[in-house]
């Protein structure tokens, strides 16, 4: 992964989404997933399921939301989050 | 082919929703009931009835019953879509054309008998020459064998014509992967190039492909008579009919197109005895006379034809309570034996029956 | 005509013959067997039951019997039959009863998809229901029983049911379930309860089932609205303590111990959604039974 990497949603599907505090779950008609994660990952999710995101609008949209943190706090939980989404197949770096 | 047969609730229904609804009692209600849970075609009646505008006619708590099987039936088409992309996944990275056999072609194509059907494996063709390919493909993506007893595996791959079960590890799904539509030692050969000549691609996904209309019939058909399993008889003459219906709106010269079909790929057997089954249980509308049907050359010899009514009718009964259960343990026995002998040379017959028989459970 | 003021005799005859019909919560139920001890069973742990008459269709007809005339003599086995079907392998005898407590399970899992159905159990009192989800070790069903002692109303040992069109639980008051040590420790709450004989050597261990209070099965029809979700987990020599648990968290578990959640599909997420929302969700550590009524007590009052 790097940083002019666009990423996709790794299936086109609805995605339900309740939000709890900082925690969300989120549930994928299309595989019947269920997962539980921060409410930012959720955010970040969502936001790349809705059209095709960069790494570079996700951190302005991070950097919106958590304006008490560092630029390099949110490169390190954009770039990890990433990388989590892409290991459980939920995004990918690859249009299909 | 105008022999009455007995007919219980769930052939009359299924025969006839629109009439016999407005006039079931309770208990015709209550056997419909638990002929269609005990034959997994709840959820057909489910999806009928909703389609037809029937629930009003219902008993209140078999209404209850039906959102239940319908949401069942809702989930299983999802997986099944699902276990489709992910099998398309694997075997696309290796380039391997496939078709979807059965129930995945009939969601694939959203055909009329993909409504209101439960789904157990995923069936799909490969070529001969990809068979090993394929496997390895698959088991690098999370399948892995599931017969592990070397006799099995000697069984599956020698005489069968599909590679031991797979399992998908993590969906815990069961997949079969077959070369042709039936065994290499069975006494019947369709050609399986002229069947993938005429297989017909999905768009979105090159290389997965589903047989054409008349091929799945056939199939169906085939199908029907040559698995060891009928406790799922009578959900197989409701594919066979739901696709004979469909075909015959769709399709034009369809009757003619697929006796000619059948006589190419010397299927006109098994697709004799659908049609008679599926006319004789569920009425299903056939635009052949007997006698066109005998000048196909596809009629057994009478005798034949009388024994292989009674098996399989009496197969055909749900077999839950009163109903002789002991005798129709025989006839499933005998049509399991007789499935089996269109599969094998007969002396390979036994010693598998034995082994199946003396083996403990797994 | 309730089921204990039925003559054995005439209860025996019917459950050989054309069964006896009961009504378990939402459902109804037929019932045959020639087995003994069956008769005696239902007697005692059923009897706050009605009996109903065969003008209401049956949602599972359950046969338990004896698998072969040859097994009858040596080692006597008991089969559970569903509609013909039979979905477990035969057991002894002797845990017949169990048995069909199983199987009554079993079939309400898998062919009640108008619920949401969560391995719990579920007990009211003042309008709200308490969900205590049956995590292995968690003492649910001593819990369970210990608050129905103090006359809170038992919906069900087992499971919630929840409607996934009003989010409602309805109750299926059933016999509870009680395992090895706290079958002893069950009796000793009060004189007013019933525990049936232990069986031994059940694949659970020891199993007693004490009868569900007559109030509570009277009250069948009446549902109840969610208001807790609590996990109980019994620690010997443990303070009782009650802990705040995220609803993320809660509604993980909750999926997990739901027989068919999976199935419901996007209807599952949304039923389950409304219900962790309006529940107050919780740890919940627990030995002594007393402290443990006065702190769920509290939470009802609060």
């Amino acid at each position: 992964m790097n940083s002019v990497d666009t990423f996709f949603i790794s299936h086109e599907t609805d995605i339900l989404c309740h939000q709890w505090g900082d925690e969300s779950v989120i549930y994928l008609p299309v595989s019947g997933e269920t997962h539980l994660m921060e409410a930012a990952a959720a955010e970040i999710l969502l936001t790349i399921a809705a059209a095709p995101t960069c790494f570079e609008q996700l951190k302005v949209l991070l950097t919106a939301t958590y304006q008490e943190t560092s630029e390099s706090e949110i490169n390190d939980y954009l770039t990890n989050t990433l990388q989590e989404l892409q290991n459980i197949d939920l995004v990918t770096t690859v249009r299909e | 082919m105008h022999e009455p047969i007995q007919q219980n609730c769930l052939t009359r229904f299924l025969r006839n929703p629109d009439d016999e609804a407005p006039n079931f009692s309770l208990n015709e209600w209550q056997l419909l009931f638990r002929e269609s849970r005990r034959t997994n075609l709840l959820c057909r009646i489910a999806y009928l009835t909703k389609q037809k505008k029937l629930l009003g006619y219902l008993p209140e708590r078999l209404r209850e019953h039906l959102i239940s099987a319908e949401l069942l039936a809702s989930t299983n088409l999802r997986s099944v879509k699902w276990e489709v992309i992910q099998i398309y996944k694997a075997l696309s990275e290796s380039k391997i054309p496939f078709a979807l056999l059965k129930g995945a072609a009939y969601v694939m194509r959203q055909s009329e008998a993909s409504h209101g059907r439960l789904f157990g494996d995923v069936d799909i063709l490969v070529r001969k020459e990809h068979l090993k390919e394929a496997e390895r493909a698959l088991i690098k993506h999370g399948w892995f064998g599931t017969k592990i007893d070397p006799y099995d595996q000697k069984y599956y791959r020698t005489w069968m014509h599909e590679l031991p079960p797979l399992k998908n590890l993590k969906r815990q799904t069961d997949l079969d992967v077959h070369h042709t539509i039936l065994p290499p030692t069975a006494t019947i050969k369709p050609d399986i190039h002229k069947i993938w000549q005429s297989s017909e691609p999905i768009p979105g996904y090159p290389g997965m492909y589903v047989l054409s209309p008349i091929d799945m019939v056939l199939h169906s058909a085939t199908h029907l008579f040559h698995e060891g399993s009928f406790d799922q008889g009578l959900r197989d003459i409701v594919d066979l009919d739901a696709l004979l219906r469909e075909g015959s709106q769709k399709i034009p010269n369809f009757w003619q197109e697929l006796m000619a079909r059948a006589e190419l790929l010397e299927l006109s057997r098994p697709l004799y005895y659908g049609l008679r089954y599926c006319k004789l249980l569920l009425g299903t509308p056939i635009a052949l006379e007997d006698c066109e049907l005998r000048s196909y050359k596809i009629a057994p010899p009478a005798l034949t034809r009388l024994i292989m009514d009674k098996l399989l009718l009496k197969a055909m009964t749900p077999n839950y309570i009163g109903n002789k259960p002991r005798l129709l343990g025989l006839t499933q026995f005998i049509l399991f034996v007789r499935s089996h002998y269109l599969r094998m040379p007969l002396k390979l017959l036994i010693p598998h029956l034995l082994r199946k028989a003396i083996k403990p459970d797994t | 005509m309730l089921l204990s003021a039925t003559p054995h005799q005439q209860l025996s005859d019917q459950l050989a013959g054309e069964g006896v019909n009961l009504k378990i919560g939402p459902f109804h139920i037929n019932l045959t067997s020639t087995l003994p001890g069956v008769a005696d069973n239902l007697f005692h742990l059923y009897g706050a039951y009605p009996i109903q008459s065969s003008t209401e269709l049956i949602d599972f007809y359950i046969q338990l019997k004896a698998p072969s005339a040859i097994r009858r003599w040596i080692r006597p086995q008991a089969t559970f039959s569903f509609d013909g079907h039979l979905p477990f392998k035969p057991l002894p005898q002797r845990q017949s009863f169990a048995m069909f407590e199983w199987g009554l399970n079993w079939c309400v899992a898998n062919n009640a998809h108008q619920y949401l159905v969560i391995h719990s159990a579920v007990v009211e009192k003042n309008g709200k229901a308490f969900i205590f989800p049956g995590t292995p070790g968690s003492g649910k069903s001593t819990l369970c029983a210990g608050l129905v002692s103090q006359g809170w109303r038992l919906l069900s040992d087992e499971m919630a049911l929840v409607s996934i069109t009003t989010g409602l639980i309805t109750p299926i008051p059933r016999p509870i379930s009680l395992k090895n040590e706290s079958i002893e420790i069950v009796k000793s709450l009060s004189n007013e309860l019933y525990v049936g004989k232990p069986i031994h050597d059940t694949a659970k261990g020891d199993v007693a089932h004490m009868r569900p209070p007559q109030s509570s099965v009277e009250k069948n029809d009446v549902q109840a609205t969610p208001a807790a979700v609590i996990f109980p987990k019994y620690r010997k020599g443990a303070h009782t303590e009650l802990s705040t648990l995220s609803k993320g968290r809660t509604f993980l578990k909750l999926a997990e111990n739901s027989f068919n959640y999976h199935i419901l599909g996007s209807m599952g997420f949304n039923v389950l959604t409304n219900l962790v929302e309006q529940c107050q969700c919780f740890n919940f550590t627990y030995q002594n039974l007393d402290e443990a009524y006065s702190t769920l007590g509290n939470l009802i009052n609060a």
